[in-house]
């Protein structure tokens, strides 16, 4: 990834690219944990065929099922998997951010799940290119800003994350519905002001005391360089406490 | 040996269940830790088999109640996470073993009786 732009946070960086290659080894083993057993209930089956015994058809059919269920769960992991891993390449285009922010969400599904929150993307069916910033410093700074308000969100919460495209290119907004389960901001706030920076961006909570918990990225088109600033509307940067 | 296995995955706690009655063994499976404490609550159970990672009440901390009302009660924790940081805590909280998924079917059984003949609680 020599050539790959990065954002401004190289550990915090690498605590994305971690923390998603562990959820996803903890998905495709829960997966392969299904495949698995499964697998070994049709051995059981067949050894008690062979033994004489009478085997439901209909049983065996379902824990058939079973295994196409678990085996298409374990491909998707392993596609997210394979997705990540060449977040890295080095390529000419600009990144679809559009499939980042999904990616990204899929990434958090189980994390989001064990927290009883719901996660939902709402994404422009047209493409959305035109970032400065590669794929892996996209995909990290977007991570970060889905932890930062599940950290913060009420269990139970739904989350919900929306790209859109103004004239100053591109903005993300994820939103808790639920209260503020923590008002503290620290050390991670400072990270991902850092990631956003290195994109040419800057990231805002824009907070409603007790109704909602939201943090607004954006991103400058690519090409505007230094030109981008901070944001400006209304809220506290994360680096201004 | 009656066994609880508690893991959020329905399809792969079914599955097993079956896989212990086929070899003669008495299991039921809940797929959270509050129904958990509801079956456990019956009686009877020997050995608890629990998922880490669950929505809601965790198996550690399923793990820690389970100490706090029935400290007897054998318990192996199975998690397709694999922290040495959680497996530390587990075995620190009591647990009697902390399994990866996935897993044969005999070396869960194996790990279970070795639970239930050593007492439950480990050190």
């Amino acid at each position: 990834m020599a050539d790959e732009p990065h954002g401004g946070d190289a550990g915090e960086e690498l605590l994305f690219f971690g923390q998603a290659a562990a959820g996803l080894s903890h998905e495709l083993r829960n997966a392969l944990a299904t495949v698995q057993q499964a697998a070994g209930l049709l051995e059981d089956y067949l050894a008690a065929g062979r033994a004489g015994r009478a085997v439901d058809p209909d049983r065996f059919a379902a824990v058939v099922a079973r295994v196409g269920r678990a085996a298409n769960r374990g491909l998707d992991q392993a596609d997210l998997l394979h997705w990540l891993g060449h977040t890295v390449d080095r390529v000419d285009r600009a990144p679809e951010v559009g499939e980042v922010v999904r990616r990204v969400v899929a990434l958090r599904q189980h994390a989001a799940r064990v927290r009883r929150l719901t996660l939902e993307p709402r994404v422009p069916a047209r493409p959305v290119t035109a970032v400065a910033g590669g794929t892996f410093a996209l995909a990290a700074v977007v991570d970060r800003c889905l932890v930062r308000v599940m950290e913060r969100a009420a269990e139970g919460a739904t989350l919900t994350v929306t790209l859109d495209e103004d004239p100053g290119g591109v903005v993300l907004s994820v939103e808790s519905d639920g209260v503020t389960g923590s008002a503290e901001r620290g050390e991670d706030d400072d990270a991902l002001a850092a990631l956003a920076a290195g994109l040419g961006g800057g990231a805002t909570w824009d907070d409603a005391p007790g109704e909602r918990v939201r943090l607004v990225l954006r991103i400058p088109p690519a090409g505007a360089g230094d030109s981008a600033g901070p944001p400006t509307e209304p809220g506290t940067s994360p680096t201004e406490r | 040996m009656r066994i609880l296995v508690v893991d959020d995955e329905e399809e792969l706690v079914q599955t097993v269940l079956e896989r212990l009655e086929i070899r003669g063994l008495t299991a039921a499976g809940v797929t959270s830790g509050p129904a958990a404490l509801d079956v456990l609550s019956q009686g009877g159970f020997d050995v608890a088999l629990i998922d880490v990672k669950m929505p809601g009440m965790g198996g550690l901390d399923l793990l820690r109640e389970i100490r706090r009302r029935w400290p007897g009660m054998a318990v192996v924790l199975l998690t397709g996470h694999g922290s040495a940081q959680l497996a530390e805590e587990g075995l620190g909280l009591g647990a009697s073993a902390y399994l990866m998924k996935p897993i044969k079917l005999e070396d869960l059984i194996e790990a279970l009786r070795n639970a239930v003949q050593s007492g439950g609680v480990d050190g």
